[in-house]
Order: structure tokens, then C-alpha cells, then sequence
């Protein structure tokens, strides 16, 4: 990994990003915009879940409101996130904790989310069945948070994880 | 001013936050999660008093939904930030960047307290329309870009800090 990791560091794309130093900044900037979109729209559909929001509302507008703004909030976050990794590669491929960690919480994040949405796909009163009241419902809710608040937390700490 | 930012420099506190290896990073963490949820929450008030998102929801019910929330998260993100701050607040002080997001943090404050007590009186009017008053589109507008720029700022100040 280390040969990739200094040769990719080492082509033009990635030379072309560290000599612009706004690059750096400025996507960092988009990603965070885009994780505070993510996490809002989790923080609604989990905490309608655990109704502390909300309550007004069937899952199925909920999800509906807020669905896309994980998955655009996805679109927005990969390639920014890619390009800070071409940017800097030693930092995160490396074998970094931080990083490796947040990648595996996001892959448990996003299967979430698909398994969420397929529920609603199923049967659109699924959550109104008096299932969303059973604690393991909302066990399932507040895991869900934790793990993408990990991939956040994680993401944070890549920068602190990595010595140059 | 300067005795107060030297004493709190070499607070206790301060020196704990600077010199531990997690305290920083961990403080941040918090701050970049409650941050997220500050902005995503007003985003989602903001857009409906633009009347782009969350229409068919009346505008009071939204507002006594999610603010609540709002506040809860900002609170957190004040203390986190004021812990941030002191850990170098010297330097924090006198950065530019620093006083700009304090400058549309303030400006957004405004703008929330003009919404409040003047256009939100005679919001029963157009609570439940798609088609909000303009001073609700013009609140709605500024509270948008504040709080944008405030994310951009805090982002920015990681970039022009001197570390230690």
C-alpha cells in the first residue's frame, strides 16, 4: 500500500491539488456541508423513530423528505472525499485507523439506509404498524445515529490518526 | 482584554486542551456533530419559509418541531466552541477568519430576533402557505446565508490556526 499510496501522491491530478492550496480547504469546506445535510436528515427519520420529532408526520413523508438528502449528501460526499484522498494519500490509505474504521462504519451506515428504504418501498405504512413503539425499534434507531455520527467522528480524526 | 485572553491561555484548562493528544480532537468532534445539526435544522425552517421544502407542513408547526432542537444543539456547540476557543484564545482573537464567523453568528442572531418578535406575529396569515410573506422568505434568505457562512469560516479557521 505504501509504493501505491507515494506513487499515487506522486501524479500530476494529485501534484495539480497539493500546489493549489485553496483546493484542500474549499473541498473540506463542501464535505462538511454535506455531512451537516446527512446527518440532519438521519437525525429526523431516527428521532421520529424515538419520537422526539416529528410526530405530526407518517414515516413514509418523512422519508420521503429526507431520504434524498442521504443519498444526495452521498453523491456530494465521495468524490469530494476522493479527491482529499488523491490530494494526500499517505494520510488516509496508509492504513490510517481513523480512516479504515470510518470506512467500515459507512458501508454499515449505508446498508441501513438501503434496508430502510426498502422498507418503506415494501409496505408505506410499515413504521405506523405499531412497530416504530417496540424498544428494539429504538434500539435500532439510536444505533443507527452512533454509527453514522462514528463515520463522522472517525472522518475528524483522520487528520490527528495520521503522522507524516 | 489582553490580561483576560493571556489568563485564559494559561488556564488550566487551556493547557490541558492544548497539550493532551485527544482533548482537542474530541472537543472538536462534538462541535463539528452539534455544528451540523445547528445548520441542518435551521435548513430545513430556512427552506420553509422560502417555500422550497417541507410545504405541506404549516410553517408554526415546523418551527415548534425542530427549534427546540436547534437550541439543544447550539448550546452544545457554544460550550465545545468556547472550550476550542480558550485552548489558544489569544491566537483564536486576533485571526480574522475567527472574527468573520463570530461577525455572521451575531448578524444571524439578528436576523432570528427580527423574525421572532416582527414577522412571526402575523405569521397565523400564512402559516400554511407555500407561498410565504416576503419578510418569511427574506428571514428565511439571511438565516441561509449566516449560517452558511459561518460553516465556511469554521471550516477555513482549521486551515489558518498555527499549530503548536
Amino acid at each position: 500500500m505504501l509504493e501505491f499510496t507515494q506513487w499515487l501522491s506522486t501524479t500530476s491530478v494529485s501534484l495539480a491539488i497539493q500546489k493549489a492550496e485553496w483546493i484542500i480547504p474549499v473541498i473540506q469546506i463542501i464535505h462538511i456541508l454535506a455531512i451537516a445535510m446527512l446527518l440532519t436528515a438521519v437525525a429526523m427519520i431516527t428521532g421520529q423513530i424515538l419520537r422526539v420529532v416529528g410526530r405530526s408526520q407518517t414515516m413514509a413523508q418523512t422519508g420521503r423528505r429526507f431520504v434524498p438528502w442521504i443519498w444526495t449528501g452521498l453523491i456530494v460526499l465521495a468524490p469530494t472525499g476522493a479527491v482529499l484522498i488523491i490530494a494526500e494519500p499517505t494520510r488516509t490509505l496508509d492504513f490510517n485507523p481513523a480512516f479504515m474504521s470510518k470506512m467500515l462504519l459507512l458501508t454499515i451506515a449505508v446498508a441501513i439506509t438501503g434496508v430502510f428504504q426498502w422498507s418503506l418501498r415494501r409496505d408505506k405504512t410499515f413504521w405506523e404498524s405499531g412497530l416504530h413503539k417496540s424498544a428494539a425499534m429504538k434500539a435500532v434507531a439510536v444505533l443507527t445515529i452512533m454509527v453514522w455520527i462514528g463515520v463522522a467522528v472517525t472522518g475528524r480524526w483522520i487528520a490527528y490518526l495520521y503522522h507524516s | 482584554m489582553t490580561s483576560i485572553l493571556t489568563w485564559l491561555d494559561t488556564s488550566t484548562l487551556a493547557v490541558f486542551i492544548r497539550e493532551s493528544t485527544w482533548g482537542f480532537p474530541t472537543i472538536e468532534s462534538i462541535h463539528v456533530i452539534a455544528i451540523s445539526l445547528v445548520i441542518g435544522t435551521i435548513t430545513i425552517v430556512d427552506l420553509r419559509l422560502l417555500g422550497i421544502g417541507s410545504t405541506r407542513r404549516p410553517v408554526t408547526e415546523l418551527c415548534r418541531d425542530l427549534l427546540p432542537w436547534t437550541w439543544v444543539a447550539f448550546v452544545i456547540a457554544a460550550i465545545t466552541g468556547g472550550l476550542l476557543f480558550i485552548s489558544q484564545a489569544m491566537q483564536y482573537f486576533q485571526n480574522t477568519t475567527f472574527r468573520v464567523k463570530m461577525l455572521f453568528m451575531l448578524l444571524a442572531g439578528v436576523n432570528m430576533l427580527i423574525f421572532e418578535f416582527i414577522t412571526y406575529r402575523n405569521v397565523s396569515t400564512w402559516d400554511r402557505d407555500t407561498k410565504t410573506a416576503i419578510s418569511g422568505k427574506l428571514a428565511g434568505a439571511i438565516s441561509l446565508s449566516c449560517w452558511f457562512a459561518v460553516a465556511v469560516c469554521g471550516r477555513w479557521l482549521g486551515f489558518t490556526m498555527l499549530s503548536e
